[in-house]
């Protein structure tokens, strides 16, 4: 049996991403600098994180001008809000404790099949 | 790196995303008082609509006012910087039920049995913009 971690996506291990992909995964759609002030990382840091998912196919990003302004939405795909919910599985396995033979309770001694 | 500190790394990146989805959460809870505000605008739409200028140019300056007022939310809510999950879906399907209820199942059959009695109208009014509450209540549960 391999261990959880051979498991994680590796696209979205990194912590920046990993954030990313956390707050895109709960919201329909937010806002560029919305995403960067959340995460907490400059613009060109949170473009580079944001080219490497949507060459993944994890998120869509797209610009719409409103008024004299352009705002960049973005937002998860199907298959980045998959990857996320597995992500996150595979994380609260490895978080979780193991279960190892001596941490279970023995079976009551006349409960015993012969 | 050992399976404990492998398992304090990931408690703590759940824990991160947990506050981040958190904050996503709160950040998209204007949408539900949005869906509420467009119910309440519609009832007062409809009932200036159909029971105090039913007829004339007062009616058509209403209805285009409230078209007006529509259209200016719409271009408000874009403004906001996060859109909680559904949104697009539950201000489409409330709105299409809203429209539909207004031209085609009361909205007719308050105008036979009603005319222009300003109470039915409100009461008819809240009913149709029921779609616009209950998706308002499951954005807000959600």
């Amino acid at each position: 049996m391999t261990h959880p971690r051979h498991h994680l996506d590796a696209v979205i291990h990194t912590p920046a991403r990993f954030s990313i992909m956390a707050l895109l995964a709960a919201v329909e759609r937010a806002e560029f600098r919305f995403v960067r002030d959340t995460v907490q990382i400059s613009d060109s840091a949170l473009s580079q994180h944001l080219t490497t998912l949507e060459k993944a196919g994890y998120v869509t990003i797209r610009k719409a001008q409103a008024g004299r302004r352009t705002t960049t939405w973005l937002a998860s795909t199907p298959e980045g809000k998959a990857a996320f919910t597995r992500h996150i599985a595979i994380l609260n396995q490895i978080a979780s404790p193991p279960s190892t033979p001596e941490s279970r309770e023995p079976a009551p001694q006349g409960e015993q099949s012969e | 790196m050992n399976d404990e500190n492998e398992g304090r790394a990931a408690r703590t990146a759940l824990a991160e995303a947990e506050r981040i989805r958190e904050q996503a959460v709160r950040s998209g809870r204007w949408f539900s008082g949005f869906l509420a505000a467009l119910g309440v605008a519609s009832i007062a739409w409809i009932t200036l609509l159909e029971a105090v200028w039913p007829d004339g140019g007062a009616r058509n300056y209403t209805a285009a006012g409230g078209a007006a007022l529509f259209l200016l939310a719409s271009w408000r809510a874009e403004q906001r910087r996060v859109f909680p999950q559904g949104a697009s879906r539950r201000l489409m399907v409330s709105a299409i039920v809203w429209f539909t209820l207004y031209l085609l199942v009361i909205g007719p059959l308050a105008r036979w049995k009603l005319e222009t009695s300003p109470p039915g109208w409100i009461a008819a009014a809240t009913v149709m913009a029921l779609p616009f509450f209950v998706a308002a209540w499951t954005a807000r549960r959600s």
